[in-house]
């Protein structure tokens, strides 16, 4: 699967396309990670927790938009966004959407 | 003891009247989504696109939708937040509430050959500073349609 | 120019199966997963439970007399939040010696703290002791029960709580379960509230025990002195006759009904 957040596959010709596909997800840390982001927040500095956490969300948005995509025969995302938000405190929502197209290389 | 069973009765309440909107909610969904096959939406802007054909109607078109977590919902990831992981009773929620505002976008859109350039927008409409509040969401969907003649 | 046409025939079929498959919600609905995280919540809270009640009873029961006095000092604080009567002097009198009596037969009793036996105006049959050794009987209690076997009874149980420490152990165990668990729930709303109904649970569960106990010891000491329980017996069969509680709500109050109360007091030596 070919993701890209541009509005074509370089070097590639746009066959057909399926419309906006999109993954999104929510999820939390446990109470220690909370704990632990919280004390760190008094120093400043990165909370390596919380960055993990947008990392799990992301990842797991995406291979629901990609597992859409592949439903629909589609070999590549292209324009992909990502939108966040915080539902309830402490967790993160990713949404990735984007569009599902078929793609040759050109010249074939 | 007495809080307790309060608390019981309002979870019990709130997650039947909770699940039973929901189901109602995704049949109507489903049903409006699936009338709305073959109507081309997608993602990317105007540049890939040429111009010959001659165009009729461009017209920006939106959807806007505020959702809220139900009592049940709200606890629930509540207490999930202590051991961490997905969220399932809010995914839900956000999911519904995406895709009716992308649908009352793409039903404002009649007769347009193809919807461009679609973006989401979410904003958190709760007042940061107030802890008791439910979550509540705002959900705006907008493109470009585009009608040829 | 981009080609707007589907590759294939059975591209509707596609999309609906996108749409009836719904990826982007978890396949385990908000009920189950509601009900697999209480249990685990409750589990937790049973733990913590089982862990600070088993550190109160050590430290308690190392701990020396005189420490033990001056914490039970702290905690109760002033007297003077009851009404303090005297309207049945001949019975107070007959409860001090009896006191004196049972104290000698057991060495936690015989300590520092002064063991006062207190009568309060208030209608309601009951009883009960306070951190420092301080006994209160009711007047109820005193006006409707005139066999004294059944005030020993009494006496000896609420004395059964203190020798067992239970106010001490009760105290430290809410102390640290407490503790623990705001630590854990760290400021969520919903994990705090729940946390403390499940502590509740397990706190009931606890006293109940705790009252069966002080029923034993005082029913033991009931044939040390007399040789016989019937003044137990009697005692409980006039409870019966004053509440008329349902069976089903002893499960929710600090007391176990006193049908079992009767029933392990006739049944254990």
């Amino acid at each position: 699967m070919i993701l890209t957040n541009i509005e074509s596959v370089p070097g590639m010709k746009i066959k057909a396309q399926y419309g906006v596909v999109s993954g999104s997800t929510v999820r939390a840390k446990n109470a220690f990670a909370d704990i632990g982001a919280g004390l760190k927040n008094v120093v400043g500095g990165e909370l390596k927790s919380y960055t993990e956490l947008l990392t799990e969300a992301r990842k797991e948005a995406t291979s629901r938009m990609e597992t859409q995509a592949q439903m629909l025969g589609a070999n590549a995302v292209i324009n992909i966004r990502y939108a966040t938000s915080a539902v309830t405190s402490g967790a993160a929502e990713v949404y990735a959407y984007g569009t599902a197209v078929y793609v040759e290389p050109v010249g074939v | 003891m007495g809080d307790l069973i309060t608390l019981a009765v309002i979870l019990l309440v709130t997650y039947m009247t909770g699940s039973l909107i929901e189901k109602a909610h995704y049949r109507k969904i489903k049903k409006r989504e699936k009338a709305l096959i073959g109507k081309t939406m997608v993602s990317y802007g105007i540049k890939t696109w040429d111009n010959t054909k001659k165009v009729k109607k461009i017209e920006l078109v939106s959807g806007e939708v505020v959702i809220s977590v139900d009592y049940f919902k709200t606890f629930a990831a509540g207490l999930k937040n202590l051991f961490g992981g997905k969220l399932n009773s809010i995914e839900s929620i956000l999911d519904r509430g995406r895709r009716e505002a992308i649908l009352r976008m793409r039903e404002k859109a009649v007769g347009a050959n193809f919807i461009v350039n679609t973006k989401v927008e979410q904003i958190m409409m709760n007042d940061p500073s107030n802890k008791n509040e439910y979550p509540k969401c705002a959900l705006i969907a907008y493109g470009t349609a585009i009608t040829y003649e | 120019m981009v080609q707007l046409l589907h590759m294939n025939n059975n591209i509707e079929d596609k999309y609906l199966k996108v749409i009836e498959d719904n990826v982007n919600v978890s396949k385990t609905g908000a009920g189950t997963e509601f009900l697999v995280t209480i249990s685990a919540v409750a589990i937790i809270c049973f733990c913590v439970f089982i862990f600070s009640d088993a550190i109160a009873n050590v430290v308690i029961d190392n701990m020396s007399d005189e420490k033990q006095v001056k914490i039970e000092n702290i905690l109760t604080g002033k007297d003077s939040d009851f009404k303090i009567v005297v309207k049945h002097p001949d019975k107070l009198k007959y409860l001090e010696e009896t006191k004196k009596r049972i104290v000698k037969l057991d060495k936690r009793l015989q300590r520092k703290s002064v063991l006062k036996i207190n009568e309060i105006e208030e209608k309601q049959v009951n009883a009960f002791v306070l951190p420092n050794g301080s006994i209160y009987f009711t007047s109820g209690l005193l006006d409707k029960v005139d066999n004294k076997e059944a005030l020993t009874f009494v006496l000896a149980h609420e004395l059964g709580h203190y020798a067992h420490r239970d106010h001490l152990k009760s105290i430290g165990r809410e102390l640290l379960s407490g503790m623990i668990l705001s630590v854990i729930s760290f400021g969520n709303k919903q994990v705090g509230s729940t946390f403390s109904s499940f502590n509740n649970m397990n706190y009931i569960n606890h006293s109940q025990k705790q009252e069966t106990n002080a029923d034993r010891y005082a029913n033991h000491i009931m044939y040390r002195l007399y040789g016989k329980n019937d003044g137990a017996v009697e005692f409980f069969r006039f409870l019966k006759k004053e509440e008329k509680f349902p069976e089903l709500l002893y499960y929710f109050s600090t007391h176990p009904s006193t049908e079992k109360r009767l029933y392990i007091i006739q049944h254990s030596k």
